[in-house]
């Protein structure tokens, strides 16, 4: 059976997210950890071991679109789950770009039991 | 430590010996001896026993008296009987006095240092025994403040074992599990038999959950705030215990206060400002346990509930304002759409099905608001019949689309199937008329994902003429 990793990557600048996004995940029994600048983000994961990355599109530095761009280029996190929160509709281009990248997408607001089963669910996978 | 010396040293028998002891050689020596004073020619001289016997016995003092009265009473006698010419004619007699004074007192330093080593040694003997007793004593008040130290370290880690479970159970968003979790964690962390939780609801308290309690048992669904001791816990924000009523310490203002529902412990959950979300209440607990400590516990318990409960109901109200349509207890229409885009990436991502459906019902606004909402009400009602817990159904972008739909994971076919059901239950209901002019079929657009034909969730909602 394979081994399911509950440490959870969360990038994420704004704190009210942060804090609502980790929050109900641990709840849920994952171990998060939060990054707030998005150009850490792909050292911080290639440093450990996570089970999933949350990935705010919209951040300052690099945006989310980036940063997935820059995780997928990487051996080692060509499979790593990513969940993309966002606030806004996406357009054709956009939503063919994540599908490509095997990105799912988490729009803001969400319920807090979507999340968990969409983090257990793509965790699991 | 020389208490032995001194005592001896202090007496004085050494002179009555000495004394007594040369008196008596003296009468033995003119009774049985006439003719030779001091025991001349005695070989040794009697006198011996007073110079040896008393120095041994009595040490420097001792040795100094008997020796100078031994050397006296030769001398003395030896003059008496032979005048002074003798002692001059024959000065080797001097030998005697002068050897009895020498002798004796060597044997008296002797004896005097080894009664002081006695004496020290003694003194040590008693100090260490001394020493020993006061460790004794002093390793016993360590060993009991160690037990009482590992006693108090192990109920404080217990509490703190206690608290992390209860912590555990209470980290939630939703404000029902917070509930339950507080009253399971009363039952298997404190030994609480019986416990409620009573949500406050303005100036009610309503029964929300209980464990433990007898079918029989016929304890009130609600009480006012200030009413019995759950009542009073609630109006005064503060614990309250059968001690309080018993002994009146809290409930001065609350004199009409009976116990009601056996309650004997009450505990506000307050968040916030100071806002109240309610009071748990045991009923039951074996009495042993009912301890001070348990009451802290209990009352940490629900201030960690009650900073839950903060966050809880802060995602409820934002579900409410942002996600929720309060009126109809459906979702809002922007979610429909960022919940579309979510569902139809998902559908690219791993070739899932997807529909959606949207009801053209422009009839409804003809309908006055106070007639709208009961039959929109009814109608979602009717249709919620036929829905899963995940499927979207939510307030529609204007009056003629009033409602939307969509469905994860079904495909056209089923989307349609699912459409027939929902028409006939709006027909079993009479409602077709009111909804629609011409036949309801034509009111309930349905659209399927197309992976061929559509790059975007746009496209689906195209489909549904949004």
């Amino acid at each position: 059976m394979k081994e399911v990793t509950k440490k959870v990557l969360l990038v994420e600048d704004e704190p009210d997210i942060t804090y609502v996004v980790e929050f109900i995940l641990s709840t849920a029994g994952f171990e998060i950890r939060k990054v707030n600048d998005s150009t850490m983000a792909i050292s911080e994961m290639l440093a450990d071991g996570y089970g999933l990355v949350v990935l705010d599109l919209m951040m300052p530095g690099m945006s989310g679109f980036e940063v997935l761009t820059a995780l997928r280029q990487e051996e080692k996190l060509k499979e790593l789950p990513v969940l993309i929160l966002s606030s806004r509709q996406l357009n054709h281009e956009e939503t063919a770009f994540l599908a490509s990248k095997k990105a799912d997408v988490m729009a803001k607001p969400f319920e807090p039991h979507r999340l968990i089963e969409k983090v257990r669910e793509m965790v699991a996978d | 430590m020389y208490e032995r010396i001194v005592r001896i040293g202090r007496t004085n028998y050494f002179i009555y010996e000495t004394l007594v002891g040369l008196v008596l050689l003296l009468t033995i020596n003119l009774v049985l001896l006439p003719g030779k004073p001091a025991f001349e020619g005695v070989n040794p001289n009697p006198l011996w026993i007073i110079v040896l016997a008393i120095p041994i016995r009595y040490g420097r003092r001792g040795a100094i008296f008997a020796g100078i009265a031994s050397a006296a009473v030769f001398l003395s006698q030896y003059i008496w009987m032979r005048g002074l010419d003798a002692i001059y004619d024959d000065l080797w007699i001097l030998r005697f006095p002068i050897m009895f004074v020498l002798i004796g007192f060597i044997l008296g330093e002797v004896k005097t240092v080894f009664m002081l080593r006695e004496d020290y040694l003694t003194s040590r003997v008693e100090e260490l025994q001394n020493e020993n007793e006061r460790l004794s004593k002093e390793n016993e008040i360590v060993k009991e403040a160690h037990s009482i130290l590992t006693a108090n370290v192990a109920t404080k880690q217990d509490t703190i074992t206690i608290l992390n479970e209860i912590t555990a159970r209470l980290k939630s968003y939703d404000a029902d599990v917070i509930y339950k979790g507080i009253l399971e964690g009363f039952r298997d962390d404190l030994g609480a038999e019986e416990c409620s939780f009573y949500v406050a609801e303005g100036d009610d308290l309503r029964l929300h959950c209980s464990i433990g309690w007898k079918d029989y048992q016929r304890r009130p669904d609600q009480y006012k705030i200030g009413q019995g001791l759950i009542g009073a816990s609630a109006k005064a924000l503060q614990v309250m215990s059968i001690k309080d009523f018993i002994f009146r310490k809290r409930l001065r203002e609350h004199e009409e206060t009976d116990i009601m529902g056996d309650t004997i412990l009450a505990i506000p959950v307050v968040g916030i400002d100071d806002r109240l979300y309610g009071v748990a209440s045991i009923e039951s607990m074996p009495l042993m346990k009912l301890t001070d400590t348990t009451v802290q516990t209990a009352r940490v318990v629900c201030e960690l509930a009650a900073s839950s409960l903060n966050n809880a109901y802060a995602f409820k109200a934002m579900e409410e304002i942002q996600i929720r349509d309060r009126r109809f207890n459906v979702y809002r229409y922007h979610y429909f759409l960022a919940r579309a885009n979510e569902e139809f990436l998902r559908s690219t991502n791993y070739m899932l099905p997807l529909s959606a459906m949207a009801f053209k019902w422009p009839r409804l606004k003809g309908l006055s608001d106070a007639s709208q909402a009961p039959l929109i009400e009814s109608i979602i009602t009717v249709l919620k019949a036929r829905l899963r817990a995940f499927d979207v159904l939510a307030v529609g972008p204007d009056e003629k689309t009033p409602l939307v739909l969509l469905l994860a994971t079904t495909s056209g076919p089923q989307a349609e199937d699912i459409k027939q059901k929902m028409i006939a239950h709006i027909k079993e209901y009479e409602l077709s008329g009111v909804l629609a002019e011409g036949p309801i079929e034509e009111t309930i657009v349905t659209a399927a994902y197309n992976p061929h034909t559509m790059s975007g969730a746009d496209d689906l909602l195209k489909a549904l003429e949004l």
